[in-house]
This record gives structure tokens, sequence and C-alpha cells, in this order.
């Protein structure tokens, strides 16, 4: 039906009507990219030549699993549509995700500020320069999902719940912008949001993208490095929307479990579950002043020193020695989820405990008397 | 209190103070005082080591949302996605060249990238019968076409290599047989090995003239001559 179309009028039908054959045609008849030599290929097919690339598990930091995820994410940008009415009812759920419309007008804008069809006249030609388009913006997009998979991973940015009129858009947010002023931010940078338009979640994420990439880049120019996106000062802190780090041992338990997989092998067998008990219990016993690792050790059934290894109280060799024993993994969890809350760095940094801290232990390590006593 | 590990529950508290900053400032003050005490040496000596390890996140934190950006950038400019002025992008091309290490990755995206689009400078174009491939021919800088043979009565279509179809139609016994095409009239040599020199049974011009395709009739099949009319795929 659509087999004559140029892909230009194919892409416009996914955009404007949603057409679900332009997008079959589109996704299972066209053979649009190149790649190294190889004959023309289906679009999940290039994809999955650049999930294989070296250069995909460096952008995913080196976990082969983000990079899954990152291929699946760019596929859905480019073939999920949302679900009709009458199929929602019926499969409640399913067809979340990305909304191809979205891409696909962005590919179409990209098209228009590339090609003058006056200077390109010949059909053939034009096809395969709108196809070389797309290849790019798939490129980038593909890119742009692996950054997502793993900064969802890392919490590089955090995930906000911009509310709008009552209805929720969860975006993800640099946390260089303070938590507390992620709605002002939003507000003055974005602009309006409808959180019910369709793919209104991907152009909002856009915008905040190229907003943030752009006053990165600025801060480059001017020779300063790469600053916070937004002066700070220009906000305040509202109470409310102070959730970075509330609840320290809640925070670190779903952080915990959320990587199990990349625990010590006794950790991952406890399941999620008797992991959260476990980290929760930790963070009690500390409150109460009862915490003793052997212990709760017995009690949850794992050996002593793996309990060592992971929640250790005490691991540095010697009071005054220059021997410095590696940090229980949960100490090191909890150091990063204190590291990446914005309220704890700019106390630490304001009370010159950073430099100070470095100073302390250039000192303590050698030998020397702490400069806390 | 646990006291190897008691800066853990001072700060976990600050952290749910309604005025932060304060709380902060107070905690740490318990802490450095509490360290003071001989019994909390052990904690205070550790304390140290874990902020050391905090200040190491952020620090990490900081360079990755700095190589974050910069690759953002990478990417698009080497897909040529980039959106702003000539003047952000010499920018931007300035920072990258700042670090050797930027300037290389950079480098390597680029070439990468203009090799995946290294297609062949031809277009192969598909003839189909009832759907299943049937011949081909390319059309580029180096060749304007050719013949593909042997065709009998079906229902032909031809794509170009990206999958799009510009010609379909269904080709008969009066297109390609010379009996009915030129009915009384004796067969020229030419015709009969299905050359291009024979009449023409069809003259179809696709892609607004791009593309010619040209149908003869054989003495027990005939032939399809695509051409391209350099003309007009040069304008």
């Amino acid at each position: 039906m659509y087999e004559h179309l140029p892909l230009l009028e194919l892409a416009e039908l996914i955009a404007d009507k949603a057409d679900r054959t332009a997008l079959h045609e589109l996704h299972d008849q066209r053979r649009l990219f190149y790649y190294q030599g190889e004959r023309a290929l289906r679009l999940a097919e290039f994809v999955d030549r650049l999930r294989l690339e070296d250069r995909s598990r460096l952008w995913c930091g080196g976990d082969p699993e983000i990079v899954e995820k990152a291929y699946d994410l760019t596929i859905g940008k480019f073939s999920n549509l949302p679900l009709r009415q009458s199929e929602r009812s019926a499969c409640s759920g399913k067809g979340e995700g990305p909304d191809c419309r979205y891409y696909f007008r962005a590919f179409l804008e990209h098209v228009s500020k590339k090609l003058d069809p006056k200077q390109m006249e010949s059909e053939l030609q034009r096809e395969r320069f709108v196809a070389g388009l797309l290849q790019n913006l798939v490129m980038r997009h593909f890119y742009l999902s692996c950054l997502e998979c793993w900064r969802s991973f890392q919490k590089l940015a955090r995930r906000y719940v911009w509310k709008v009129d009552g209805y929720p858009l969860v975006v993800w947010l640099p946390l260089d912008i303070p938590s507390g002023s992620s709605r002002a931010w939003l507000e003055a940078n974005v602009g309006e949001a409808h959180p019910q338009r369709t793919g209104e979640r991907d152009r909002v994420q856009a915008a905040i993208d190229r907003i943030t990439t752009r006053r990165k880049m600025l801060s480059l120019d001017t020779g300063n490095g790469v600053e916070a996106v937004a002066a700070p000062d220009r906000f305040t802190l509202s109470s409310e929307e102070d959730e970075v780090v509330t609840d320290l041992s809640q925070t670190v338990a779903e952080e915990k479990v959320r990587t199990i997989r990349c625990q010590r092998p006794a950790i991952q067998e406890l399941g999620a579950n008797k992991l959260r008990g476990l980290i929760l219990r930790v963070f009690d016993d500390l409150a109460k002043g009862s915490y003793e690792p052997g212990r709760v050790a017995d009690e949850v059934g794992l050996s002593r020193a793996t309990m060592s290894r992971f929640a250790g109280s005490r691991w540095s060799g010697r009071l005054r020695g220059a021997v410095q024993g590696p940090l229980p993994d949960l100490w090191l969890n909890t150091a990063k989820m204190l590291a990446a809350d914005e309220r704890f760095m700019r106390f630490v940094r304001s009370a010159g405990l950073s430099g100070r801290i470095e100073q302390v232990l250039g000192t303590a390590y050698s030998g020397q008397r702490s400069a806390y006593e | 209190m646990s006291k190897d590990l008691y800066f853990i529950t001072i700060i976990a508290d600050a952290l749910k103070a309604p005025n932060v900053d304060e709380a902060l400032e107070r905690a740490f003050d318990k802490i450095r005082s509490l360290g003071r005490k001989p019994q909390y040496r052990q904690g205070l000596l550790q304390f140290e080591q874990f902020m050391h390890r905090v200040n190491q996140y952020d620090e990490k934190k900081s360079g990755s949302r700095q190589e974050t950006v910069i690759r953002t950038l990478m990417v698009e400019l080497a897909t040529d996605t980039f959106e702003g002025t000539d003047q952000e992008r010499q920018a931007i091309m300035g920072a990258i060249s700042s670090r050797s290490d930027w300037e290389d990755e950079y480098r390597r995206l680029a070439e990468d990238v203009e090799q995946l689009h290294r297609a062949p400078t031809a277009t192969k174009l598909f003839l189909l019968r009832d759907g299943k491939p049937f011949g081909s021919v390319e059309v580029g800088e180096d060749s304007l076409g050719g013949v593909i043979d042997g065709v009998t009565p079906g229902a032909y279509c031809l794509k170009l290599d990206t999958g799009r179809a510009i010609w379909q139609e269904n080709l008969t016994d009066r297109d390609l047989l010379w009996t009915k095409a030129f009915p009384g009239k004796p067969l020229m040599a030419a015709a009969d090995a299905g050359g291009a020199q024979a009449p023409a049974t069809r003259r179809l011009s696709v892609l607004g003239g791009e593309i010619t395709l040209l149908v003869f009739a054989g003495l027990e099949c005939g032939s399809i001559e695509i051409r391209l009319n350099p003309s007009v795929s040069s304008r």
C-alpha cells in the first residue's frame, strides 16, 4: 500500500497520523541504513550493529546490560506508537514508553533545515540524502539512549516528577539543579508543559538535555570549566522538594537492592527483600548503638568474613598507623549516596571540609595526629 | 551509639532535619567533638576516610558530567545534528581541541560516522516478478543502467535498494512476445536476442523521468532495459 512512498512521506504519515502501516513499511521493507560497507540495512539491523560496537560499551560504562537497554530504548523511540483508546483498555500497562511520532517529527524538522529541494531535484539523490539524515539521527538517539540508561543507573541525574495542573510528568534533571528549585528551573527554562499531550515527556526531556548541554558548552567556552548548569543563587530551597536523601538508610537500601546483581555472590543470594531488611537493620542497630556485625551475620546466615566486607564496623587496620583498609561495601555506597546529595555536598564545600579533609587525611595517613583532635 | 561508625547516625539524623544546612553544621561539630574522646578516635579516623571517599565520588561525578556534555556535543557534531550557531560550533571545537583525549575521541567518532555512511556510489534497482527477486541493475556515475532478459508475462515491480517501489505493473504477451506485439511483422534479429535496438513495446518514465524503462518483445520472452537519465538525475 505504501511501498511507493518516499521516506519523507512515510515519516509524515507516522508523525502526523500515527499511521501504523507506514511504520511497518518503514521498519520491515525499507533498507535505509549503511554500516561499514554492508548492504543496506533496516533500522533495527543498523541499531544492532551500533549495539555491538566497542564505543557503545564505553557509552554505557562497560555494562552490556545497559547497552541492551539502550538498544531497546532506541528501537522504541522509532517504533513505539501509543495504543489507541480501545487497545489501551485491553492491555493495561502496555504501550508505554517513547512515542515515535515525536522522533519522526524531529526528523522532519531536521530534514527541512538540511534539505533544499531546489538544490537537489533528483529523487534518487534526495531519497539517499534523507536516509542519511535519518541514519545520523538514529545514531544520535542511540547515544542519547545509552546516556539515559547509564544515568538512570548511575544517578548522574535524578528523576523528578513535575506536576503540571495536577498531571505528573517524569523527567531526568542534572544533579546541578538544586532539588528544591526543580520546578522553578523547569518553568524558567522549558516554559509551558502539557503532560496530557502525546510525546510531551520526550519533548520536555529533549529540551532539558538541550538547555543543560548548551549551558555547559558556554561554560566551557568561557574557560570556566564545566560548572553548574544554572546558578544556584537564583533559586531558593523549598523543604517539600528536598527529597534527594532524607532517609539515608532507605536511600542506601534501595540503591543496594537496585544494584543487587553487582554485589558479592553471598549478598546476591540473600535476594532483594532480605538485603533491604539487612541494610535497614544495620542502620537501625547503629542508631541504637547496638551494632555488632558478627551477631547480625549469624542471624541472617552470612559468614562473618562476608559481613565484615559488606558492613564491617572497623576497617582501619591501625589507629595511628599508615594502614588504610578498604571501606566495606555498604559504607562506600553510603558515601556515594551522600556525594550525590547536592545539599550535603554544598555544605561540605561551603564549610571548606573537602580540602580540609584531604589535608587531614594527608597527615593522618602519614601517622600524625588528626587535625580533628 | 556504635563508636566506630558514630558519624553515620549523626549524618543520617541531620539529613532528616527541617533545616538541613544548620543540622549538618551541628552534626559535623558533634562528630569533631566526640572524635576528641579516646573511645571515638577509631571512629573519627574512619570518618575522615569516609569523607575522603565522598569527595572522591563528588569529583568523579563532576568529571563524569563534563565527559557526558562533551561526548554529547561530539556526537551531535559528528552526526551533523548539532543545532547551535557557527560560533558555538567553533567554541565546542576549541574545547575539544583543548584536550588530546577528547580530540582523539572526536576524530575517531567523526571518521567512524563517515565510514558508516560509505554507501555504494551506485544505486541498485531490483526487479521483482510476482513479489520475488528477478534481476537487478545498477545506476550511478559509472553505470547508466542495464538490461534484464528472460522476462515473461507477470506482475513486475521495480524497487530502489532502499526498498521503495518506483514502478509496478503487469506485463502481458503483447508487451513481451513479438508475435503478439507486432503481428505479421518479421522478427528482428536484435529483438530475437532481446537487444535494445528493436522497437520498444513500452516506454515508461519513472521518478519524474530520472529512470526510463523500455520493454522489448522477443520470440519466447522479452526484456526490460532500465536507463538512468543523467540530465535529470544530476539536476
